[in-house]
């Protein structure tokens, strides 16, 4: 007898450890579970859509639902074309397109992330259980347009507020419907790509105005400079040279009108890699790119520093073999907005405010400064070079009647392609529409033809649209 | 508001009830059992042993010396009787009670013991008036008929005024509870799921009542109930009801559903809620016979062919059923049956049959071998949850039983021998050892279950997200297997703790009865049912958290399974039984001259 009871006491330490360790256990392994597992790829359909059961509705600008949930289901925009045309910015519920709202901000939409005080009010008032709103920038009128303007082409049109940062309309084709994405099928090649925020186009010619800013910022600077254009024959061995037969003697303004690759490529070699690079990254090159919670790309150059031809191309915007020069058609957009909003980069956003149960907004968008990029003075001739660039400038056919917009052209060369990509990007110089655009129309070909008007078309909308 | 709100709601109020119940459940068992540890040598009444000295006629006695229900003379000082002379061996005779009579036999074979001047080598049976004799030692059995009956009256006294841990407030907690639960399940009840209300309110009714008539009408009959591991055990049986009427009746609640489908709810709330009523309606009559019969006792040798007999079946007739790699179902007449929650019953009664009190080599290599049968017809099924049961309930057992803690060690060893012949023998467990390691980097088919699970644990948080607003439609086996982890998403962490600390309490419980009871077969089967109960949970509980590389085993009384949770409720009904047969001879009359002072319980032995 007293054997057995020193044994069970010996067995009951032995099973008040394994007990301890058990709850123990049980609750570090919630918190990794926590910390690890909450977004972890590989999640199910059936569980996503509980989770997503009572998850709150993401509103654009303008209130049209663009997700929401009713019944345990979650439904997207009803206008099949708005919901096709923001699949890959709203994105799905089974989070088969990663970067998106519904995946990144799947802790708001479904409320659990929040703080258990604000959670325990929120139980208090019956509306516990409900998820969280989001506003987006988004206009779905501008972003109808913006669909249908770029037509059948691959590319995008990122329409940005130059003074806020926000994105009012955002569209990459090809795109495909939501429930194609959520069933993961009759998907067209790349279209869950994001072409707007990620893609990555050598700029073109819409470089060329980086290029003088450059320039002008470099101690050989002399505004009455002036080049001879002679045609086909490379300003350096293997450098830059003009299609045809040349455009003869031009100063800046004029040459940026025509898009003179022999002048720009020149004054690229004057300001020197160093100070291109250097700009460049004024307009936030080589920085990593966020929208809110969305990844995004932003531009990127590099070259060899003392090869004098890869800098000539550089100058006029097309990367060749050891160069490297692209940007996002969202970049593109905020560096055009940048000059339109006196040399000052604004950070890009595409949620408006959050808006809690109880009706209450936050984390509401406030303008930030991405980057001061250039000066005043620079800045103000630089806007009247694209502003000429548009007023008798290759970028003509952007014009709106009664406004003033700023723009370059840009036609990149791709390999491997049968047409030029067109490049555009654009503002409209007005402190009451302060508009900028970005576009890119694949294997399209002349920007001026195909691409500038898309942006008159959608700058006149967002004018008559703001009144 | 809507149905999900409310249920999101009430959360605050399952959270809060389950954890005070848990709560006041674990600190009664640990205040009691540390109050027992304190006092732990309970004699037997009525049956002493006398020390003589001389021979014949001038024989007298010296002192009188206590029995318990296994005791132990010799000179070690872990012995229950010392005996201080050398002619006496370290560890010398055990005499101990079975089926309500006493055994004497030497601890070993080798070791000079007389009974009545005749050698003993195996267990005898003792009578009043026997005299034993160890070396120069001379004691004389006595059996005091006339002390047990003016017990039995005192005892009646005693038991009026107390006896019973005091649980009215408890119980009280559990009906709130599940009227609450019950209510909140009603509701949720709606739309095409109306239907179902009528049969689950007659199942969650019948089931009130049997449990409340029971919490008054057990005690009557078993006198007395353990009543702490009674409202731990119903509290755990009345919430996994709950959940697996939801599991039926809630899942898929938003999607479209066909009319088969539909009438196929029903149907798996009937199983499910059928084999809770039997059990229910079994437990007493169980429990009774345990307590009031040897018939257990003489279930040993069937149990003994039993057990085999019923793997064998299993292996025959499962063949082809596959389920998860292991084959455990059988199916008789439209009724699946798994047979193997039954074996671990019958395995229970054979190793308390053999290690009531601590058996001599020869016994132990028997039950080895017999033990080695068993095992291996598991290792064949295969069945790892409950190989990985048995071998803990027996190791727990053995060492408690015999203090073999060497022999202890040894099998320790070779039981991880044997789970490594595992790994190399069966694919679907290496499968499950691989996606283990990676389960915090990649989530593979191999472990996607487990992942989910535990996604789930995380999305519940400490208070969760209400009843029926889980995603167990997304986890694989969310009514049987995971089921931890379902309970956890709609329940929170802390009812999943609580859910633990039920078990542990039920452990307690178990662990003090072992101390208390009469004999060393009630003893160990006690011990048994209870470590069973706790590995099981255990076992399942760290293979759904992902604390061990396991599945399989279901969670007690909460996972699905009708053949689980009948044998289940057999083993608890035996338990209650067995438990109270401690009470009938804990006060020991120590004999003098003339009166017969008692000694309660509140006093130490001698």
């Amino acid at each position: 007898m007293r054997l057995l009871l020193r044994n069970i006491k010996i067995v009951m330490i032995v099973f008040a450890l394994i007990s301890v360790g058990l709850l123990g256990g049980i609750l570090i392994q919630q918190y990794r579970a926590q910390r690890d597992l909450r977004v972890a790829a590989g999640e199910n359909k059936a569980i996503l859509r509980s989770r997503y059961a009572s998850a709150g509705t993401i509103y654009s600008a303008d209130g049209v639902a663009l997700a929401h949930s009713s019944e345990g289901r979650r439904l997207y925009a009803a206008d099949a074309t708005l919901a096709q045309s923001l699949s890959q910015l709203v994105g799905d519920y089974t989070h088969n397109i990663h970067n998106t709202i519904e995946a990144q901000y799947q802790g708001q939409l479904t409320g659990t992330e929040r703080n258990p005080f604000s959670q325990l009010l929120f139980d208090v008032t019956g509306r516990g259980l409900a998820g969280d709103d989001i506003t987006l920038t988004i206009d779905s009128r501008l972003q109808l347009a913006a669909w249908n303007l770029l037509g059948d082409y691959r590319g995008a049109i990122v329409l940005i507020d130059y003074h806020l940062g926000a994105i009012r309309a955002m569209v990459s084709k090809p795109a495909t419907s939501p429930e194609n994405i959520i069933n993961y099928e009759n998907i067209p090649d790349t279209a869950l790509f994001n072409r707007a925020l990620m893609g990555r186009y050598a700029p073109g010619s819409s470089f060329k105005f980086v290029t003088a800013a450059a320039y002008m910022q470099s101690p050989a600077w002399n505004p009455d400079h002036l080049v001879f254009c002679s045609g086909s024959e490379p300003i350096v061995p293997n450098g830059v040279r003009e299609h045809g037969e040349g455009h003869g003697e031009l100063n800046m303004t004029r040459a940026f009108q025509v898009s003179c690759n022999h002048f720009y490529g020149n004054i690229a070699l004057e300001a020197g890699y160093e100070k291109l690079r250097e700009t460049a990254e004024g307009f936030a090159y080589n920085r990593p790119l966020a929208v809110d919670r969305l990844d995004a790309s932003g531009g990127r150059i590099s070259s060899d520093p003392f090869d004098q031809a890869l800098l000539s191309w550089l100058g006029i915007g097309q990367p060749l073999d050891a160069s490297v020069l692209y940007a996002s058609p969202l970049q593109l957009a905020l560096m055009a907005g940048a000059v339109g909003n006196g040399g000052v980069m604004m950070e890009p956003h595409i949620v408006q405010h959050l808006t809690n149960p109880l009706e209450q907004q936050y984390q509401t968008l406030e303008p930030r400064e991405r980057a001061t990029v250039l000066d005043p003075e620079t800045n103000r001739r630089v806007r009247e070079l694209m502003l000429a660039g548009i007023d008798g400038g290759t970028g003509e056919l952007a014009a709106v009647p009664g406004y003033a917009v700023g723009g370059k052209t840009g036609t990149a060369e791709v390999e491997g392609q049968e047409r030029p990509n067109a490049v555009f990007l654009a503002f409209l110089d007005s402190p009451a529409h302060p508009y900028a655009v970005g576009i890119v129309c694949e294997n399209a070909g002349y920007a001026s033809g195909i691409a500038a008007p898309m942006a008159s078309e959608l700058f006149r909308l967002a004018i008559q649209l703001r009144g | 508001m809507n149905a999900s709100s409310i249920a999101y709601l009430a959360r605050y109020l399952f959270a809060g009830l389950f954890v005070l119940i848990a709560g006041l459940l674990l600190t009664k068992a640990i205040r009691d059992i540390s109050g027992r540890m304190r006092r732990n040598l309970r004699p037997v009444a009525g049956h002493y042993l006398l020390v003589v000295e001389g021979e014949g006629a001038a024989a007298r006695t010296v002192k009188p010396l206590p029995l318990f229900h296994t005791t132990i003379l010799g000179r070690s000082r872990v012995c229950d009787i010392r005996l201080g002379t050398d002619t006496v061996g370290a560890r010398h005779a055990i005499i101990y009670r079975f089926e309500g009579r006493w055994f004497i036999r030497p601890v070993r074979a080798s070791l000079p013991l007389l009974l009545n001047g005749a050698e003993v080598r195996d267990p005898v049976p003792l009578a009043d008036q026997d005299r034993i004799t160890l070396g120069e030692v001379n004691l004389v059995y006595i059996q005091d008929e006339a002390a047990q009956e003016l017990l039995a009256a005192e005892r009646q006294r005693l038991y009026r005024d107390r006896g019973m841990l005091p649980t009215l407030g408890t119980w009280f907690w559990v009906n709130i509870f599940y009227g609450a639960l019950a209510l909140l399940l009603l509701f949720l009840l709606q739309g095409d799921r109306l239907f179902l209300r009528e049969p689950v309110f007659i199942l969650l009714v019948a089931v009130w009542v049997l449990f409340n008539l029971y919490h008054f009408l057990l005690p009557w009959l078993l006198d007395p109930l353990d009543r702490p591991a009674w409202l731990a055990m119903m509290l755990v049986a009345i919430f996994g009801m709950v959940m697996q009427i939801r599991f039926s009746g809630l899942s898929n609640r938003l999607r479209e559903m066909d009319a088969e489908r539909m009438a196929n709810l029903l149907g798996d709330i009937r199983i499910q809620g059928i084999a809770l009523l039997a059990g229910l309606v079994l437990l007493p009559i169980v429990a009774v016979i345990a307590r009031r019969s040897r018939l257990i006792e003489l279930f040993v040798p069937v149990c003994f062919v039993v057990t085999p007999l019923l793997l064998i079946i299993t292996l025959i007739l499962g063949r082809g059923r596959e389920t998860h790699g292991a084959s455990l179902w059988i199916r008789i007449g439209g009724i699946s049956l798994q047979l193997t929650e039954f074996a671990k019953l019958t395995y229970l009664v054979v190793l308390a049959g053999f290690f009531k009190i601590r058996p001599d080599r020869r016994v132990q290599i028997g039950f080895a071998a017999w033990a080695a049968v068993i095992f291996f017809l598991i290792m064949l099924l295969p069945d790892l949850g409950s190989a990985m049961i048995l071998m803990m309930v027996t190791l727990v057992v053995y060492v408690v039983m015999t203090s073999e803690y060497l022999t202890t060690l040894a099998i320790l060893v070779a039981g991880s021998a044997l789970g490594a012949l595992a790994f190399a023998l069966f694919p679907h467990v290496r499968a499950r050892i691989s996606g283990w390691t990676t389960l915090w980097t990649e989530v593979t088919p191999r472990n996607a279950q487990i992942v989910y699970g535990l996604q789930a644990i995380a999305r519940g948080g400490l208070l969760g997200r209400g009843l029926a607003n889980g995603s167990p439609e997304g986890i694989p086996l969310a009514a049987s297997d995971m089921v931890f982890a379902v309970v956890c998403e709609e329940f929170g962490i802390l009812v999943g703790l609580a859910i633990v600390v039920c078990y542990i309490t039920i452990w307690l419980r178990g662990a003090k009865s072992t101390m208390t009871v009469r004999d060393g077969f009630t003893s160990s089967l006690i011990l048994g049912i209870v470590t069973a109960l706790f590995a099981e949970a255990a076992i399942v509980i760290c293979g759904v958290t992902g604390l061990l590389p396991l599945t399989g085993a279901t969670l007690p009384f909460v996972a699905a399974g009708g053949s689980s949770l009948l044998a289940k409720f057999i083993m608890m009904a035996i338990y209650f039984g067995l438990a109270a047969r401690r009470e009938e001879d804990v006060l020991w009359l120590q004999p003098t001259a003339g009166g017969v002072p008692l000694m309660t319980e509140e006093d130490d032995g001698p």
